[in-house]
């Protein structure tokens, strides 16, 4: 038996390193049934620890925390299953984006003023570990 | 240049759920100066935002014979009768306003036709007492969040993560948090700080709860050697769906799709058979910990339906296909309109549920102004651990967030107001940055955190579940000691900023592993069977162990246990160290 699978294409894009976002293409084996969200926990689990995404979830579509751009529509990525042998494109579900698909919902509250003039100050808005051992597995 | 932003405050609120925000309001309305920590955004994580629609409160909207008074007397039975009496008065009583407050934020209550507040009655209520909220918690949230919005002088500190509390001598002095936007880390400075990130139902592998729940601030209290109670009540919430995968883990509510005022179902095992013991005729349903027990023994037993649960069938439900749709809407029991995207429909076919790990019942020890053991520690909501005992009826949960999330706020706030600012311990600050910078490494042979807290969510499954024994809770305990002596250390994050979800799991599973030591050690001490711990080796309630079960983790990070008397009505609450 051939083993099924969903063919997940990825915008990633990281703002603090990236000048232009990029597609990267994922295929996650069909072993169970899937939904966007249910996809994009394999791959942070399985390829790439570095997938940004907002992992939360109520479960019942209501919460909006996994809110994505699935084929050019924004949908509910907790709610939305995703067939076997699909092939899908994921991007943002806004310009707010944090990292990948993790983006800034609107609505909250401001960003403290006092992180915000902090943050100006771009050479330390990224702490980077000086760890002589760090470095990137990806 | 400090590699790291400094914030002075008067009250440092950690968790931007229902009792964090609440607590905000309330710290606000004082005159404090609050900073708020959000592992998510708010309304957009936690656990007050996934949680269902019932808010419990005795305001005999629906059955005017409902008082205060026999609201007290259910939970205080239903809990088993170890919650301190002198928080379930505070919760039964005060829950009513809360709920109004909240109507009055922006929160929407369900009314019924005529504009009235509809009430629901769930088990373990001797009258109708849930309050149903539009848009479940999401819809609370978003409530409380506009009223967040109104009040500038709060500042809200999204995608932050609280990584550990700074002391000034014995009393707390601020924390150390890290912004998952940009990896940079904040020092508050703070006069009081208030504990209200929920509980620990990550340490478990089926859990209908989001993966923030994962401790945190249960683990920022042992470290400081705040006295805990009761940590081994885990409770378990009898119906969670098994099928399908996409929603594996969502909470329906049983007391709505089979009370026979609502929807009328029935439960059966996979042979087709009703299997649910009788109760008192006005509860009509078994309350939780009755109730997951006998869905786990069909399941343990073999009588399980096809995805290792048991069925909610409505096909006989004496209610009309019209009637079932008004009622699934009024009530909101179960994501209808997904789970038939996803292919299943209710009304037409049975659903398959079981129990998962839904609250946690146990937690930091607090008296009536919400204090902690140690001075300038306030504790609010879920990750408290001594207000509704064994057991918790349905809707507690959400009414304790504003109860005494309002209560945190207003005594943080006295006390901020009488103490003068903390000093800042620089070396603890510097052993914190050198942690946060440990966890980042690209080793080889390095063990993934992720890795390591799949593991620790199964062994929990499999020993700390609902059939504990001293074997077997001895063997958890052995694996949880070695994962945290010998594990923990070669774990690393693989880093690249921003928003590095395996660095927040990195420090998310360091937590679940002092947590798992001390929900494990608690569970091991109360040798006995009571709510929701249940232990084959001792399988009754007994009247000695009608008392807390307390613990406190040393500087070592070894915990010591012991017993507590659970508070009669009307008497002062000294929180006494372990």
């Amino acid at each position: 038996m051939i083993e099924e699978s969903v063919t997940v294409h990825v915008e990633r894009f990281n703002p603090e390193l990236d000048t232009a976002s990029h597609w990267q293409t994922f295929e996650v084996p069909y072993t169970q049934r899937h939904s966007v969200l249910t996809l994009l926990h394999y791959i942070y689990e399985q390829f790439d620890p570095t997938l940004g995404y907002r992992n939360y979830t109520c479960g019942r579509g209501i919460c909006d925390s996994c809110r994505v751009n699935l084929d050019g529509k924004v949908r509910k990525g907790c709610a939305t299953p995703i067939a076997a042998g699909s092939e899908i494109r994921l991007r943002p579900c806004s310009k707010a984006v944090i990292k990948d698909l993790a983006t800034v919902l609107p609505g909250g509250p401001a960003e403290p003023a006092v992180l915000q003039q902090w943050m100006a100050d771009a050479s330390i808005r990224n702490r980077v570990p000086t760890s002589s051992e760090s470095g990137d597995r990806a | 240049m400090a590699p790291y932003l400094s914030v002075q405050t008067d009250v440092l609120i950690i968790g931007g759920g229902g009792a964090g925000v609440r607590a905000a309001i309330a710290a606000d309305d004082a005159g404090a100066r609050v900073a708020m920590l959000v592992k998510g955004q708010v309304a957009h994580s936690g656990l007050t935002a996934m949680a269902c629609p019932s808010y419990q409160a005795a305001a005999a909207f629906e059955e005017p014979e409902d008082t205060a008074e026999i609201a007290f007397a259910d939970v205080t039975k239903e809990g088993r009768y170890l919650g301190d009496e002198n928080l379930i008065k505070a919760l039964v009583e005060e829950a009513t306003a809360r709920a109004l407050e909240m109507e009055a934020y922006g929160v929407k209550l369900t009314k019924t036709a005529e504009g009235r507040t509809f009430q629901v009655i769930h088990p373990g209520q001797s009258f109708a007492r849930n309050l149903v909220i539009r848009g479940c918690g999401y819809g609370m949230m978003f409530g409380l969040r506009r009223e967040l919005l109104r009040r500038p002088g709060i500042q809200t500190f999204e995608d932050f993560i609280a990584t550990s509390l700074l002391m000034d001598g014995e009393r707390v002095a601020g924390a150390v948090a890290v912004n998952l936007r940009t990896a940079g880390v904040v020092v508050f400075q703070a006069k009081a700080v208030v504990i209200a990130t929920g509980g620990y139902e990550e340490l478990m592998e089926f859990t209908d709860t989001e993966p923030g729940a994962s401790g945190d601030g249960t683990a920022l209290g042992l470290r400081v050697g705040a006295s805990m109670v009761d940590l081994e009540m885990m409770l378990f919430y009898p119906t969670c769906l098994v099928w399908p995968d996409e929603v594996k883990g969502t909470l329906v509510q049983y007391e709505g799709l089979m009370g026979p005022r609502y929807l009328a179902g029935k439960m059966v095992n996979g042979l087709g058979k009703e299997f649910l013991p009788k109760v008192e005729e006005r509860y009509a349903l078994p309350v939780r910990d009755i109730m997951m027990k006998a869905v786990f023994k069909e399941i343990d037993e073999g009588r399980g339906s096809p995805h290792g649960g048991v069925f909610i069938d409505l096909r006989d439900s004496p209610r009309s296909q019209k009637e079932l749709f008004e009622l699934l809407h009024t009530l909101d029991s179960l994501p209808y309109t997904e789970l038939r995207d996803l292919g299943v429909d209710i009304t037409k076919e049975p659903i398959e549920v079981k129990p998962g790990t839904h609250y946690c019942l146990g937690g930091i020890r607090i008296n009536e102004r919400t204090e902690s053991s140690v001075p300038g520690l306030f504790a609010a909501g879920e990750v408290s651990g001594n207000v509704h005992g064994a057991n918790r009826t349905s809707g507690n949960a959400l009414a304790e967030t504003q109860v005494f999330g309002r209560r945190a706020g207003i005594y943080a706030a006295e006390y901020a107001a009488a103490m003068s600012q903390p000093s800042i311990d620089q070396d603890a600050v510097n052993r914190e940055l050198k942690r946060l910078d440990a966890v980042v490494a690209d080793t080889p042979g390095a063990i993934r955190p992720v890795e390591l807290r799949k593991r620790l969510q199964h062994t929990m499954q499999l020993f700390m579940a609902h059939r504990r024994d001293e074997a077997g809770m001895t063997e958890c305990l052995r694996v949880i000691q070695q994962m945290r002596d010998h594990e923990l250390p070669l774990t690393r994050a693989a880093f690249k900023p921003p928003f590095a979800l395996e660095w927040q799991d990195a420090l998310e599973v360091a937590n679940m592993l002092d947590v798992a030591n001390a929900v494990v050690q608690s569970a091991l001490f109360r040798k006995e069977s009571r709510g929701h711990h249940f232990r084959t080796d001792f399988p009754t309630p007994l009247p000695e162990w009608l008392c807390h079960t307390t613990l406190r983790q040393g500087d070592d990070g070894n915990v010591s246990l012991g017993t507590a008397p659970v508070i009669p009505l009307e008497q002062r609450a000294e929180v006494t160290v372990a």
